[in-house]
Parts: structure tokens; sequence; C-alpha cells
């Protein structure tokens, strides 16, 4: 007996490279290392709106536990409590404000993607201007804490140089130094501030620390590493040539390794760079080529309790999500989330932070509307509240041994009713014929309310008795032929999984072409 | 039974329908259409070889044609097969008086009155219209005078089943049932691509069938064999 399930995610190779097991299409299903099933993606919540387009997160926790989170919208940062926002400043309207923690004083020290808001600190309080000790206003567009220092990549004290790094005196936020150049310069202790430049001169657009490596990229140039330990000593060794980013936040730490694009829509593994260097093995787009190919850029960010790597690209529409726990199966590690709603994951800013009202962890992102939206929400009306989820695969080619047709079963669990279209595309044949199998709910029972209470004959979650249950569906769409793709989809704001659809007239084997 | 409910009994003879899935409703349902459309021939050919074996005869109905003043030719009913009775022929109940077909039909009408399409009066005679679809007309052709009688057949109608609510032509639900036993054995033959040929050597099908002639018998069987010695 033949069967179909769905372990690994969207591969769009030649049907040689693709595993029975993988989509050659597909878009908004559920991935994960124990997870053979079809599942949908959980929809996305929107939290809260604020006026003005989002254009940054912040979110400073104190060694106390006190936290605070910061919402740049518009021209205004407002610190919000899940509910209400509270202005707490105003900045230069389309800037874009990023954080980055500075243990040594429980802070934030805000740098500025768009270099039109000088250097911030937010202390859980105020926002103030960063003191700098320069002579002129400091912009940064990228901010990191290394070596007990504060690194400034590409920034503009006066004049813009985009291509210099300042690092701060050690242990000290509010000195900084753009006379001084490190190992050239003079310095007493090592521990004064100073400044680098990209050893290429490119302007920096990438910028993240990765076991206790500070990790520069130049724009059209190459990823950098720091070596050295003190203002004497301090220089940037080099990966190999067009290794860099491309975009301005397309460089994200994922625990055990940097994640990147870099030109091409690539995107690679810098840990697999580091080891082998341009060689497929660090490629993780490979399965994906044909969708990253024309992209530019993503904002990456890392879902680090759900194992999941998000790139969204607003000019596509569309959400790359790649399954950190894939990457080892063999399989296609990716998923796409596309939606229905008015949003389109069009997003201004993302980030992964703690819920405002709680101590759960969420991918959070806004929109030029001023909402701002949670991942992996909890919601029962599809994205937003509003849009159902079209959650959808299309198989690898599948051989039939003769010219039959499919008389199949399909195996799911009871959760919600729904239908499961299943479209055979078959080879020799031009229509895809159309096959609608009901997806059963449990069915009702007695529930705790009015006559109905605990004891007696009734008993609390009565009606759940068969919740999740395994049920099964045939299904026979008519048309035949020596093999087909099959198309599985599900419109539905509700929950569903299907374990399996096995094709019980004919062994489905893996395509020979 | 109903055609549908007769489909739903093949497929579940069949295994088709099983486990939790959920009769029938609609020919147009997608989720077994393969299945559907080769039950839904399995039984209208099942049907076709008892008719044609006599186990079941046309079904006998009756209709009418109301005569309309300078109209000639008028359709008989859709399902109809033949004028049931020995002798073709229309019944005018107001009148009460018989019109049989034209001897020779059109053809010896046309030698015998060569303007006997135009000529308009009480109608005495019909003839049979050579069409895709069944009519008559009349002799004469009916005047103002004549318009508005009403004629009534008898007929053998046609006993396909196309929609889902048509009636399979039996009785009783047991005979219907043994009905779609057989129909299911013609149906498992086309499903595997079995020669139909050979479907008088299934001894299901076989024993089916006989089961069938013996439910469709009208009168009981003879009890007592052999002379009665009084």
């Amino acid at each position: 007996m033949g069967e179909i399930v769905f372990r690994g995610g969207l591969n769009e190779q030649d049907d040689i490279n693709v595993d029975p097991q993988e989509c050659t299409a597909g878009y908004n299903f559920e991935l994960g290392i124990e997870n053979s099933h079809f599942r949908p993606r959980k929809p996305f919540d929107l939290i809260d709106t604020a006026t003005g387009q989002i254009n940054g997160f912040l979110q400073l926790i104190k060694v106390d536990g006190t936290k605070t989170t910061l919402v740049h919208h518009g021209a205004t940062v407002s610190q919000w409590d899940g509910s209400t926002f509270t202005s707490k400043g105003t900045v230069t309207a389309d800037s874009a404000l990023r954080g980055t923690y500075w243990p040594l004083d429980d802070e934030l020290i805000i740098t500025d993607i768009e270099k039109k808001t000088v250097v911030q600190n937010w202390d859980g309080t105020s926002l103030t201007t960063q003191t700098t000790g320069l002579g002129a206003d400091l912009y940064a567009k990228y901010g990191v804490v290394h070596l007990g220092r504060v690194w400034l990549g590409n920034v503009k004290a006066g004049t813009d140089t985009p291509h210099l790094v300042v690092a701060s005196a050690l242990e000290n936020p509010e000195s900084f130094d753009t006379s001084q150049r490190a190992v050239s310069g003079t310095f007493a202790t090592g521990s004064e501030a100073f400044f680098m430049h990209s050893p290429d001169l490119k302007p920096i657009n990438g910028f993240t620390v990765f076991k206790n490596q500070l990790i520069m990229s130049t724009e059209d140039g190459r990823l950098y590493k720091l070596t050295g330990t003190d203002a004497d000593s301090f220089s940037w060794v080099d990966f190999y040539g067009s290794s860099a980013a491309v975009g301005d936040e397309s460089i994200a730490n994922t625990g055990n390794d940097v994640i990147y694009m870099r030109k091409g829509g690539v995107i690679e593994s810098l840990r697999s760079t580091e080891a082998f260097g341009d060689v497929e093995t660090d490629d993780l787009s490979r399965w994906i080529r044909t969708s990253t190919e024309e992209l530019s850029g993503a904002d990456i960010v890392y879902d680090q309790v759900r194992q999941k790597i998000f790139f969204f690209v607003p000019s596509s529409n569309k959400v790359f999500v790649l399954y950190k726990d894939m990457l080892q199966s063999g399989l296609s590690p990716w998923s796409v989330y596309t939606t229905r709603h008015s949003s389109n994951f069009v997003s201004t800013a993302v980030t992964f932070m703690q819920s405002p009202s709680s101590t759960d962890r969420f991918v959070y992102w806004g929109d030029a509307d001023g909402k701002i939206y949670q991942m992996d929400g909890v919601g029962a009306s599809g994205d937003a509240g509003d849009s159902d989820i079209r959650t959808y695969r299309r198989s690898a080619f599948i051989e039939k041994d003769e010219n039959t047709s499919i008389e199949g079963r399909v195996r799911y669990r009871r959760i919600s009713s729904g239908t499961l279209k299943i479209q055979p595309e078959w080879a020799d044949d031009y229509q895809i014929a159309l096959c609608e199998v009901p997806l059963e709910a449990p069915p009702d029972g007695d529930y705790y309310n009015g006559s109905a209470y605990y004891g007696g004959e009734f008993y609390y979650n009565a009606g759940f008795y068969f919740s999740r249950r395994i049920s099964t569906k045939g299904f026979s769409p008519v048309g035949k032929g020596p093999g087909f793709y099959l198309h599985t989809t599900v419109e539905s704001s509700n929950d569903f999984d299907v374990i399996e659809i096995n094709d019980e007239a004919q062994r489905i084997k893996r395509s020979s072409v | 039974m109903d055609f549908i409910t007769g489909l739903n009994r093949l497929l579940r003879t069949e295994r088709i329908i099983k486990g939790d899935d959920d009769d029938i409703t609609t020919f147009d349902d997608t989720q077994h259409q393969a299945d559907i459309e080769l039950a839904q021939i399995a039984i209208q050919n099942e049907l076709v070889a008892c008719v044609a074996d006599r186990l079941i005869g046309y079904e006998e109905a009756t209709a009418t044609i109301t005569s309309v003043a300078s109209t000639t030719t008028y359709a008989l009913a859709t399902d109809f097969v033949r004028f049931a009775g020995k002798q073709p022929m229309l019944y005018d109940t107001t009148n009460n008086r018989q019109i049989f077909e034209y001897r020779g039909g059109k053809d010896a009408l046309e030698l015998d009155i060569p303007n006997y399409a135009s000529q308009t009066g009480d109608p005495f005679a019909f003839y049979f219209e050579p069409d895709s679809t069944k009519k008559i007309s009349l002799y004469h052709t009916p005047d103002s005078t004549n318009a508005g009688k009403v004629y009534t057949y008898r007929y053998e109608k046609d006993v396909s089943v196309t929609t889902s609510t048509a009636t399979i032509p039996f009785v009783n639900d047991i005979e219907a049932w043994q009905f779609i036993t057989a129909a299911s054995r013609r149906f498992r033959f086309m499903r595997e691509k079995l020669d139909p040929g050979n479907l008088d050597q299934d001894p299901i099908w076989v024993d089916s069938r006989a089961t069938l002639a013996k439910l469709l018998r009208h009168k009981n069987p003879v009890k007592l064999y052999g002379k009665r010695y009084s």
C-alpha cells in the first residue's frame, strides 16, 4: 500500500532530487522533526494598533526582572504594556530604532538603521540621547556589545562614514573616539575607545556577535570577523570574497549559527561557511532557490522557543520559514507563509521578544498602519482573527505501476470540521480533478452548563471523548495516468491534522523520471 | 428504493464507503467521483440486463394529448417506449371514442389521401412521425370546433434510472437489495477491469440473479405435486 506523509518541507529542485516526503510547491504548512503530518501553521494574532507606521521594537529586561517594552511608531517612541502606548519621546519619523543591551548599566543602547536619529539610551524610565564624548552628534546603524565595549557600525559623527566602526572605551559606553585608530593609534592601557574601518572600505551592512566573535558584513564586499583583545591588537579577518550579506538586516544569530542572505537570495550558514567555504553545504536555500533567487534582502528573526528562523520579505508578501530542527534530517527544512489577511505580511519591523504582558516569547512584527502582530498566535478565527489560512502542498511526482486511477483513504485526527481538497494532476491528462474529502469534528457532547453538572449522568468534557480520535475517509478522484502530482489544500481558520494519504489501489512508488 | 440509495448500498457492499465515510447525498459528490460514475453505470447496465432477460418488464403508465386547432403533431410522454395493449389507441374520454393508427401508417396515408396534411376537422386516426423524439400526428388536423379534446393513451414506460431520485423499478426493498447485490458484482468487474463477458460465470452474480428471479415471481409456487386422489 502506497502512502504519502508530510515530513519534509518545500523542495523546488528537479523531481529526481525531491524526496517523496517533501513537497514541490506549498505554503502555510507546519514542519518539525517529530512531525510527519499535514498541519497548518498557527495563525498570527493582531495584538494592538499604534498611530503611525511601526518602525521598531525595543525591550529592556533588567537584572531584577523589570521589563519595559518600547515601540517606535511614526515619530514617537512609546512604552507599551500590551494595550496602552505611553509616549516617552519623539524621534525623526522615518527612523528605525534598534536596541542592544548594555549589562553593566542595565540599559539599552539604541541605534537607528536609517541613521536619522542620534544614538539613544533607555534606562527603563527615560529615553535620552546617549552621551558619547564626541563633539558631534553620533548616528549609528548597528550596535552590539562585545568584550565589554559598545561597538557601533556604519556611523555618522558630523561626516557620514558608513565604513567605520567605533568602539567605546572598555566598560564605558559614554566614551567614544573617532581620532584613535585601532593598533596604529596611541593607547596607554589598550582600554581606550578607538575606531576601525572595514578593510574593503565598503559600507557596513551587517553586525552581530556569534560565539564571542564579532561578525561584520560589508555591502557587496565580504564577511569579516574580529580578532584581537584590545585596542592595540584588534583587526579584521576576512572570509571568502562575495560572502557578504545583502540588505540592512539580513544577518541573524540563531544560537548555534549565524544565518545570512547574500547576493542572489542565497541563504547561508556562517558555521558551514567558516568550515567549508563557498560550497553547497552552507547554502541553506538550495531547496528553494527558485523562490529566493530574486530576493535582495530579508529581515531575519530567530524564534528560539519554536526553533524557527523567519525571513520576512515585504516585497514578496511572503515569509520564508526555516525549521532549525529539520536541518540535520536530510529533508527540506523550509516552509513559506502567506496570508489572505490585508496585511499581506508587509512588515516594517520585526523582532523576537517577550510578550509585554507575560513572560512568553514570540516573534512580533508591525506594519505601516501601526498594527502589531504576534506570530504563532492563539486566535481561533484565522489570521488576525478574520482570515482563513490556506494550507497547501503539492507532492513529488508519484508514478503508478499501471494506467490506473487512485482509490485512496485519508487518515486524520478529529479536531474540527473542514474540507481537504485533493487534486491529482495527472500526467498525460489535461484536467486536474477536484476531490473534496470532509474532515469531521468530534461529535457534540454535554458541557457543564445549566442542567448539566459534574456528577450524576454528566461528566465534564464528555463531549471531547472523541476529540483527536483517528478517523479515515475514502476518496476516488476521476482521471488516470502513468503518474501524478498530488495537490492537497485546506482553507480554514480551524486546526486540522492529516496523518497520511494512502492509495489502496496501487502501490505508490517514487518517480524514476 | 431510489437510485442514490441503491448506489450507496452498492458502494458500502464494495467497501468504497466504509468506516467514517458518510453516504453519498448527490451524484456531484467529488469525494468518490470516480466510483460514483462507475457505480451509476453498473446499476444502469444491470437494469438493462434484467429488462432484456425479461426478469422485469416495462411499467405501464397513462398520458394525454390535448388537441389544438391547426396543430397536427403532438409529442408523446418523454419516457414512452411503446403503446401498451394489443393495439395502439387514443381514447377520447369525453365523447367515449377510440382513435386507432391509420392502417399502413404515414406512407399509406400519403398514397391514399395526397392532401392529408392540409385537411382539417374531427381527428379519427393518427400516425407515427419518424423523428428523433416520439411523436404522433392526428388525421384530420383539428379545427377550432375540435380543439381542446383530451385523448388518453396507455403506454409502456422506460424503467431506466438517471436522476438520484429516480425509483429503481422494484416493488419492495428485498427485491431491490438483491438487485443491488448483482449490480455490485458487475461494478467490481468494471472496476477491476475484468471481462464482463465472464460475469455469468461469477457464482455470486449468478446466485444473486437467481434469487432475484425467485423473488420476482408473481404467484406462489405450487405446493402440491403429483395427482390428488379423492
